[in-house]
């Protein structure tokens, strides 16, 4: 028994009872214009879930290359507390050298233009 | 037994209550701060000063009618909000204040590991609506947040490169003689601009644009989901201010006084959330694309630099933490 | 026809006076280069205030290292007192268990060897509350 394995059920569950209240607590009277996708006005058929944007595929792709240079330079603190401290920082400055190389890149080659 | 049970069951649950408690109130606060920089009252009528109006909102969230759409993916679409407000409440699990719920070592890692796990239940409540507003909110707000958790995670870099550990305590000790802030006020700076985004407050609500996306993600929830998310966005904003606080103008450890250290990082939250308002009050909603502009190019470029001349400093000059 | 000149509103000769539409900003408080000398003379404070103070958690934690190491035959001993202790109750209480089993020899080995064998935490803290297995086991660990 430790604090996390008994704290994270237990704030699960909270949330679920909460859930569970919102639906049991008040009086459900529906109908098929309620429960009808929110539209302004127009047609509600067509699928929802078609949509595709290559930039935010992007964004993502982005995020997971930076995300993963983060992972990669979290454990600096204990590789400062080797004997030689310039090794970890000459490791770290060829990872983030890359990085803005790759950051340069994609600057230049216009993935990070919103507007166009 | 019993003493287990005080410590695993009514230790937790009267954290939720408070945390629970303190984003009913800051959501009053926010009405009441609002309205007096519009020259007006915010709600007084329901108590005095308007004290349990948040009692009487949450009453109202949850006795009114849940819509389940006829489209939406039944489980996801009552999952998300449920798994929302648990990680929300999952996080206040090892801050420190100063006395964590549990005394965590890596309780950082911790804290980005589960804020990150909160961008799934935005994608997925967006997904399951099964509608064009929602799903086209919900990509905006998984872009916006992924994309400055980018630059949290490189400015968290930063200062545990000056203090040594991911321990949330060892903020305290590393920050007795200086506040971080007065070190590095360019990344606290951004850091906080970065939280303002992360909670996706003004003037970075790019997710609930209500001109041309009506409410985001969540627009095909009402009633008791809604409140979820709306307890979950709260209780993470009160988070992120209780961090700031924490990583740039940490407190002493005052072993014989801890209910006065609880009073004062209390109060540093508290400011910090009140400048949040503020500056909702005073800021009008970026453009998307400047939104994206300030963190890829501004916010990441300058950490990433930050990053190489800190580590750069501290090696040269002798000035690295210990080891903790 | 004079009286019934009418009298209209023009402009004075020479017209109006120019709007006076220009925000007349008055050149206050520090100009920019100054307030970023501020700013970088207080990042250059801090960095020096941080790393005396880094330096200084550096001998802290020195000096907690050499008086742990200056305790060490201290704590060695205790502990090897206290793990004898409790190694002599628990072949005690398995004398008294045992007492009706022939040819029962009391502390036997299991292991063919002569040297010492550190017992099993489980074992040695058999006859005690679990409290003080769990502590023996997790109690020095940060983390929950």
């Amino acid at each position: 028994m430790n604090m996390i394995s008994t704290t994270l059920p237990m704030f699960l569950m909270i949330s679920t009872i909460l859930a569970i209240l919102a639906f049991w607590l008040p009086s459900l009277n529906s109908n098929y214009d309620k429960l009808s996708p929110y539209e302004c006005g127009f047609d509600p058929l067509g699928s929802a879930r078609l949509p595709f944007s290559m930039r935010f595929f992007l964004i993502a792709i982005l995020f997971i290359l930076f995300d993963l240079e983060i992972a990669l330079l979290l454990p600096l603190p204990w590789g400062n507390q080797l004997p030689d401290p310039l090794t970890s920082f000459s490791w770290m400055s060829a990872v983030l050298t890359l990085l803005t190389l790759g950051l340069i890149y994609e600057w230049t080659q216009g993935g990070l233009e919103w507007a166009e | 037994m019993s003493h287990q049970i005080l410590l695993y069951i009514i230790n937790p649950l009267l954290m939720a209550v408070f945390v629970l408690l303190a984003v009913a109130l800051l959501t009053l606060i926010e009405r009441k701060v609002l309205g007096y920089m519009q020259l007006r009252k915010g709600p007084n009528i329901v108590g005095p000063y308007g004290l349990v109006q948040p009692i009487a909102d949450g009453v109202k969230l949850f006795l009114k009618e849940p819509v389940w759409p006829s489209t939406s993916s039944p489980l996801l679409f009552l999952a998300m909000p449920t798994i929302a407000l648990a990680l929300a409440l999952i996080l206040w699990v090892p801050m420190p204040m100063p006395s964590p719920l549990a005394n965590l070592n890596l309780g950082l890692l911790f804290i980005l590991a589960f804020s990150s796990l909160a961008v799934y239940s935005i994608l997925g409540s967006g997904w399951a609506s099964n509608s064009k507003y929602a799903l086209i909110g919900a990509l905006r707000a998984v872009a916006q947040t992924i994309s400055y958790e980018v630059s949290l995670g490189l400015i968290l870099l930063n200062t545990i490169l000056f203090t040594g550990g991911f321990t949330l305590q060892v903020f305290s000790t590393a920050q007795e003689n200086t506040w971080l802030v007065f070190t590095m006020w360019p990344l606290a700076t951004m850091w906080y601009v970065s939280t303002l985004a992360e909670t996706n407050r003004a003037p970075f609500d790019l997710t609930e644009g209500e001109s041309e996306l009506v409410s985001g993600f969540n627009i095909e929830y009402s009633g008791g989901p809604f409140a979820l998310f709306f307890l979950a966005e709260y209780a993470n904003i009160i988070l992120m201010n209780m961090l700031s606080a924490i990583l740039f103008m940490s407190t002493n450890l005052l072993y014989n006084n801890l209910n006065n250290e609880t009073m004062v990082i209390m109060i540093k939250t508290t400011l910090l959330s009140m400048v949040f308002l503020w500056v909702r009050t005073s800021y009008p909603r970026f453009r998307y694309d400047q939104l994206m502009h300030l963190v890829w190019k501004n916010i990441l470029p300058i950490t990433m630099a930050f990053l190489m001349w800190h580590q750069a400093i501290l090696v040269s000059f002798a000035g690295l933490p210990p080891q903790i | 026809m004079s009286g019934s000149k009418v009298k209209q509103d023009m402009p004075p000769t020479g017209g109006y006076a120019p709007f006076d539409y220009k925000r007349n900003l008055p050149k206050r408080g520090l100009s920019g280069y100054s307030m970023f000398g501020i700013g970088i003379g207080v990042m250059l404070v801090g960095y020096w205030r941080m790393f005396n103070w880094n330096r200084e958690r550096r001998r802290f934690e020195m000096e907690e290292l050499e008086t742990r190491i200056a305790l060490m035959p201290l704590m060695q001993a205790e502990l090897d007192r206290s793990t004898l202790r409790m190694l002599r109750e628990n072949l005690e209480e398995e004398a008294i268990l045992m007492k009706d089993v022939p040819d029962w020899k009391v502390g036997e080995s299991v292991f063919h060897t002569d040297r010492w064998v550190t017992p099993l935490t489980e074992e040695l803290f058999n006859l005690r509350p679990r409290e003080e297995l769990l502590h023996q086991k997790y109690g020095f660990a940060w983390y929950v």
